[in-house]
């Protein structure tokens, strides 16, 4: 259990750092579509707080769904996606070793820079805290549903914009608590209400997200 | 030591209502090797990957030890090693990470070193595998299989892209295994098979 923790994430971990571009790319683009709203919305705080929510967690699950596509696609293209599915090993595990991989490559970055960002919004040094809190619990929850739509359109050959068709309808429960724990935050008001949501969601899907996962990878390299 | 056992009873596939093949019964038995043979697009590879349960069959039952192979008492994945047409490689590791990071390889330090040698891959072993020829790569797969000391080897046109030298290494590591107790399924659209085969399966036949 222990061993193939070791080995499928070691080498998810090697094979996404020499890939690096793709990581870089999913940071980048999360810090320019954060900055465009007070770059081009300009110097007004209320209106900047007002957005600041529902901006971080649009831009998360974007830059999530950008990279989402190499989770699975180049595995089932050079074939190593179905030498696991035979293997012994229970496939959900697997899936959910890739998963974890994925989200400390990708979207872990993105909380690094998410408290830096926030504070081009005017957004005082409290409820930065609870910005980057909310992204840590939102995001597992945005990354397990985005793997279930990778794994759903892993056969289909521009699968970016079906992917998103499906995620925004699915994530939308978690961007409506997100966006009110970061408001209530910021206009004082007790955020854990909200958060305690957001950490069910992730628990939810985050448990029972990879045996969904497995079961449509299944069906797509049939 | 169990004898082991796999046993196909009428299998057959329909992909949108065409028949790729139908009543697919064989008994194989440690040492023995079964050839499935026919022209291209006949269903060789959908035979293989049916019996993999990479694809589900529309009729038919598949028995490992005499339990159905895809149920949850079946161990039949513990000692099932597959190589489609995909090698299965990560272009971005080299031929020595791929091996690292591959689940389930049981072969000792001293009989890996012997396989790697065998197919002639010692040096090249350092490179990224994107850089290998298809031959080079078909041959780390190969090694793979080889080194997995997994009883059922399925191997989809196993001599295509290698050698002579390749070759021969893999007839010799074939016949061990099945002189082993292994056993064997290949497909082979060559007349000529390249290995005796204790079972024939043609699909071309009507």
């Amino acid at each position: 259990m222990i061993d193939v923790f070791r080995i499928i994430f070691l080498r998810d971990l090697k094979v996404s750092l020499r890939r690096w571009s793709d990581v870089f790319i999913s940071l980048i683009f999360f810090i320019l579509v954060c900055l465009i709203f007070p770059l081009t919305a300009g110097d007004d705080q209320i209106l900047l707080l007002k957005i600041i929510g529902p901006v971080m967690l649009i831009s998360a699950l974007l830059a999530t769904l950008l990279s989402m596509q190499s989770l699975f696609k180049p595995d089932v293209s050079n074939g190593s996606l179905e030498q696991l599915v035979i293997s012994s090993n229970s496939l959900a595990y697997v899936v959910c070793i890739k998963i974890f991989c994925f989200w400390l490559v990708t979207v872990l970055p993105l909380l690094f820079v998410s408290g830096f960002i926030a504070a081009s919004y005017y957004v005082d040094q409290q409820s930065i805290l609870i910005v980057i809190l909310t992204l840590l619990v939102s995001t597992p929850t945005f990354v397990n549903i985005a793997a279930l739509a990778a794994a759903l359109t892993v056969g289909v050959r521009h699968s970016g914009a079906l992917m998103a068709l499906i995620i925004i309808p699915l994530t939308l429960p978690a961007m409506i608590f997100g966006s009110k724990a970061i408001e209530y935050s910021i206009l004082g008001f007790d955020p854990t209400a909200p958060l305690y949501f957001l950490i069910g969601m992730m628990i939810f899907t985050s448990t029972l997200g990879p045996f969904v996962t497995a079961a449509a990878i299944r069906i797509s390299i049939d | 030591m169990i004898k082991h056992n796999l046993k196909s009873e009428c299998l057959e596939l329909f992909r949108n209502d065409d028949l790729i093949f139908s009543d697919v019964s064989f008994d194989l038995s440690p040492g023995q090797h079964l050839i499935v043979n026919g022209s291209n697009g006949s269903g060789k590879t959908s035979l293989l990957r049916t019996i993999c349960g990479l694809t589900v069959p529309s009729g038919g039952l598949l028995y490992w030890d005499g339990i159905e192979s895809q149920t949850i008492d079946s161990n039949f994945y513990s000692y099932l090693a597959y190589l489609g047409h995909k090698n299965g490689l990560l272009a971005e590791l080299t031929g020595k990470e791929n091996l690292e990071y591959t689940l389930g390889i049981s072969a000792t330090e001293k009989d890996q070193y012997r396989i790697i040698e065998g197919f002639n891959l010692t040096e090249f072993m350092d490179q990224l595998v994107v850089k290998l020829s298809h031959g080079q790569q078909r041959k780390i797969a190969l090694s793979k299989i080889v080194q997995s000391g997994k009883i059922l080897w399925i191997l989809d046109e196993p001599f295509a892209n290698l050698d002579g030298k390749g070759t021969a290494f893999l007839i010799s590591e074939i016949q061990s295994h099945l002189n082993q107790g292994g056993m064997l399924i290949s497909t082979e659209n060559t007349d000529q098979p390249i290995i005796d085969s204790d079972i024939n399966f043609n699909l071309d036949a009507p």
